[in-house]
């Protein structure tokens, strides 16, 4: 069970993506990728507010958002946590985290104004080569 | 019209008009009062000879000529020329810098020449020329030359009083005058070259301090001495610093709110000068002393009154500094008008009246008690101290007429964008508070008329002594009535800080 | 953590204020909440600064009403001012003054002072001795700005107005402004209210927004919300419908093409954006600043 610190996230600034968002975001892909564990310790609110300078009222509404999806939970005493059903989860779920970059490729196709049989074909074309 | 005269046009038109906008009101004012004053001096002129006295009327009008090309050219043209002359307009701009040489150089000469045969006597060319560049120089900000101009102005009884007669005599004879004559156009081109620099890295230095120093003369600001490093500190800076201190202990909010006007606006910016003055009267009461000269008394009684003159009007000045301030330092008045000590809005105008008034009192009688004393070191006649007194007294009316008011009002004072105390007569109309046209006006006409009853009274009376001690009544009760006036208005009005609001 | 009512702290209902001819602030209402952290945006010459000055007290407005901690403005309690830090644009304040005169003045004029504070932020910022005994007109600009920051801080203020605070700091200092700013300042729950054109750092700090613009809010809310939710329509101008769109902010016409910006994508945007050459973009900050105000 590591502990650990604010270097774990990194912020973009006047991106189109609040930066809450961001901080979601980059949890979502850390326990997905397995980098925080079940049971890990998550730094707390002040502590990411102050290495990042952030209000801390937006770091808490990331956590809140966190804990609300289930990702993150409260425990009293040690602050937040990552939560026991999380983790390289199902497929379906890390599925779900590429959804708005897909999204942006299906707007990018639709003004291309191509048919979604030549996209998927592309797509997999791509897959394939990535392997 | 030729490229060279196409230059000079460019180049007058950048330094005065297309500075300040009111240059061109200025300079036509100015030439209007001078022309009126021509007008008045012909027709008394006639009256008295009864004939024109060609000779004498076209001295008159030299010197006019001389006085309002002098002050355009040092108010107006010397110090937008210094400015122009920055580092890279020097190097890149092709014949800039040659064009100002030119044309300072130009106005120079002009101007000697004209005082020159104004006065009749070619001897004071020299000293005229080195008058000239002072005022210059001094108008452009730089201290040390008003100690130039006063030094020319006092040169003729200073050096008979400090130098022995012989000495002074051959300075102030034909040789010596012949020479500094010849000596005057080296002198000339030097000072020129050193008004204007060609780039490198000293010019830059020079034109910022430059920029700088004539910033803060036109806000009026005073002229701190330059501190080249923070261990040089000024004298009497280290005393406001005292003040400052013992102010903030005891935290009286009367004085301290007057601390946002800053040291310009403290009593202690006056001690330097106090003590130049009284240095002086020791120095040529020792002088007089050791040289035992009837003769020299007597002139040098007479030019003490000019002397002390200057003074006594400097504490006009000094009082009008302060409120001159008060609309300067708006954004320092916004921070300490929202301070728990600076109270409620409602006493902020009665505290500041009251600090106000306690601070034009001490400095009037700082002033006037150093004019007295130093009047009494050079000369021990009582009359001519009575005479001081009744003058500093009138000064001291004039002075308190400008002090309270409604600082708070728009339409009020405007702080002068001026490089000479003319100009301060030239702003608004309105007649709220602060030095404009109207209360200056006023203020010089009351004076007046105060001093020609009193003038009636001695002459009327055989005895100068109660024309003086009737113009000192009538000051004090002129001061009083002001007071009253403006204190009234003061309290009436929203409060002082951030006076002008900002505008 | 002393109990905070839930009353605003600062009111300003149907505020009026004219330049001469010029109306500078029109019929402008506007609340802070006790505890916020409001950026306030504008175009240069906006207002901003008459706004905050209008809202301290230090000009007087035409018409409406200004109230501070329940109190009108123009009449502010000893206490209520103890409680109140400013940071004016201008930065170079009492010039003549050396860093230790200044806040020695200042220290005699509140009733509560922060020594301890104020002596970390200033060996922390950079001050050391030298430069305390150095008159202040001979410092940088940003030095100037950082004691006028310093400055505002020392007494533990309630609310504090900040007016382009760090115009003249380099990224570090403002790093180390919005720091201090995060970790003493909105901690304690000071209200802050921060007039800046420096757009990241009020994403990074400013919980809410207020945009000026003729004299009024024109729009106001929190940040993420308003970044969120803004989206640019851009289509061929002749599928512009002519009844305004739901949230619209403001349309413009290129030649051939078009471009809404709606502050939230409502059904009419999902309707438009299914149609083929219609794009539909989120919006950043700055895109959001350039388009509102314009």
């Amino acid at each position: 069970m590591t502990t650990h610190t604010a270097s774990l996230f990194s912020i973009a600034t006047g991106s189109a993506d609040p930066i809450y968002r961001q901080l979601v975001e980059q949890v979502r892909r850390l326990v997905a990728a397995g980098q925080l564990a079940p049971g890990d310790e998550m730094p707390s609110v002040r502590e990411i507010a102050h290495a990042l300078a952030l209000n801390p009222m937006t770091v808490s509404k990331a956590y809140g958002l966190l804990e609300m999806e289930g990702v993150l939970a409260r425990r009293r005493g040690l602050g937040m946590v990552v939560a026991e059903s999380s983790g390289p989860g199902q497929p379906a779920e890390r599925a779900q985290l590429l959804r708005p970059t897909l999204e942006r490729a299906a707007r990018e196709a639709r003004q291309l104004e191509l048919d979604p049989d030549t996209v998927l074909n592309l797509f997999a074309t791509i897959l394939k080569e990535a392997k | 019209m030729s490229a060279v005269l196409q230059d000079y046009c460019n180049i007058w038109r950048v330094t005065t008009t297309q500075r300040d906008a009111r240059s061109n009101t200025f300079m036509a004012v100015l030439a209007g009062v001078l022309i009126l004053g021509f007008a008045i001096v012909v027709v008394l002129d006639v009256l008295k000879h009864h004939a024109l006295s060609i000779p004498v009327l076209l001295r008159v009008l030299t010197g006019l000529s001389g006085f309002w090309i002098g002050i355009v050219w040092a108010t107006l043209f010397v110090p937008g020329a210094l400015l122009l002359n920055s580092a890279a307009n020097a190097r890149l701009l092709p014949r800039q810098r040659r064009r100002l040489m030119q044309m300072v150089a130009g106005g120079w000469l002009l101007l000697t020449f004209l005082f020159t045969a104004a006065s009749g006597s070619w001897k004071i060319a020299p000293v005229v020329g080195l008058f000239v560049f002072a005022f210059a120089m001094t108008a452009a900000g730089n201290r040390a030359a008003l100690f130039g101009m006063i030094l020319c102005g006092n040169m003729p009884w200073l050096l008979r009083v400090f130098l022995p007669s012989a000495s002074a005599d051959f300075l102030l004879g034909e040789t010596a005058q012949t020479i500094m004559a010849v000596l005057m156009l080296p002198a000339l081109a030097w000072g020129v070259l050193w008004m204007f620099p060609a780039a490198g890295d000293k010019h830059y230095d020079r034109h910022s301090a430059q920029v700088t120093r004539m910033r803060r003369y036109e806000n009026g600001q005073g002229w701190a001495k330059e501190n080249e490093n923070n261990t040089r500190v000024w004298h009497a800076l280290r005393l406001y610093g005292d003040a400052l201190r013992r102010d903030c202990k005891t935290r009286d909010p009367g004085r301290m709110l007057m601390h946002a006007l800053g040291p310009v606006a403290h009593w202690s910016a006056w001690i330097p000068s106090v003590a130049v003055l009284l240095v002086i009267g020791v120095g040529v009461r020792l002088a007089l002393a050791v040289r035992n000269d009837a003769h020299l008394e007597v002139v040098v009684h007479g030019a003490s009154v000019a002397g002390l003159g200057g003074f006594i009007i400097a504490t006009v000045l000094g009082t009008i500094q302060v409120s001159q301030q008060m609309s300067r330092v708006r954004s320092e008045q916004a921070l300490l008008r929202l301070t728990p000590l600076a109270g409620d809005a409602r006493f902020l105008n009665r505290r500041l009246a009251t600090q106000l008034l306690k601070n034009g009192m001490i400095l009037w009688a700082l002033l006037t008690v150093a004019i007295l004393v130093a009047g009494a070191l050079i000369t021990a006649d009582a009359g001519a101290l009575l005479r001081h007194l009744g003058l500093c007294f009138l000064a001291g009316q004039v002075a308190m007429m400008g002090l309270l008011g409604d600082y708070a009002s728009n339409g009020g004072w405007r702080p002068p964008t001026a490089r000479s105390l003319l100009m301060v007569l030239l702003n608004s109309f309105s007649s709220n508070i602060g030095w404009n046209l109207s209360l200056g006006l006023r203020a010089f006409l009351l004076a007046l008329l105060e001093g020609g009853v009193a003038l009636g009274v001695g002459i009327l009376s055989g005895k100068a002594m109660f024309g003086w001690l009737l113009l000192i009544a009538m000051a004090v009760a002129g001061s009083v009535f002001q007071l009253r006036r403006t204190w009234r208005i003061m309290l009436a009005a929203p409060p002082a800080f951030p006076a002008r609001r900002f505008d | 953590m002393n109990a905070r009512s839930s009353s605003p702290l600062v009111q300003m209902s149907s505020v009026t204020k004219h330049f001469g001819s010029q109306r500078v602030l029109d019929s402008l209402d506007w609340r802070i909440a006790p505890g916020q952290v409001v950026g306030l945006l504008g175009r240069n010459g906006a207002g901003k600064s008459t706004l905050l000055e209008c809202l301290l007290g230090l000009r007087e407005v035409e018409f409406g009403t200004v109230k501070l901690f329940g109190e009108d403005c123009a009449s502010l309690s000893e206490a209520a001012r103890a409680r109140i830090g400013y940071v004016p644009q201008k930065a170079e304040l009492f010039e003549w003054l050396t860093p230790n005169q200044m806040f020695d003045y200042f220290k005699a004029m509140y009733p509560r002072w922060n020594t301890a504070k104020v002596e970390g932020l200033l060996s922390r910022w950079g001050f050391d001795a030298a430069m305390r005994a150095k008159q202040i007109k001979k410092l940088s600009g940003g030095e100037q700005q950082r004691l006028s920051i310093i400055r505002a801080l020392a007494h533990d203020p309630d609310l504090l107005i900040l007016d382009e605070p760090v115009s003249a700091l380099d990224p570090v200092g403002r790093r180390d402004f919005l720091r201090e700013l995060v970790e003493h300042v909105i901690e304690r729950g000071t209200t802050v209210v921060f007039s800046t054109h420096i757009l990241s750092d009020l994403e990074r700090v400013a919980f809410d927004l207020a945009f000026l613009k003729d004299g009024r809010i024109a729009l106001q809310g929190q940040t993420d919300v308003l970044v969120e939710s803004a989206r640019r329509v851009t289509m061929p101008a002749s599928s512009l419908p002519l009844k305004p769109l739901y949230g619209e902010v403001r349309r413009h016409r290129d030649g051939g093409v078009a471009s809404v910006i709606v502050q939230e994508a409502g059904l009419e945007v999902e309707r438009l954006a299914s149609e083929p050459g219609v794009r539909v973009e989120p919006l950043s900050l700055e895109d959001l600043f350039i388009e509102v105000t314009k």
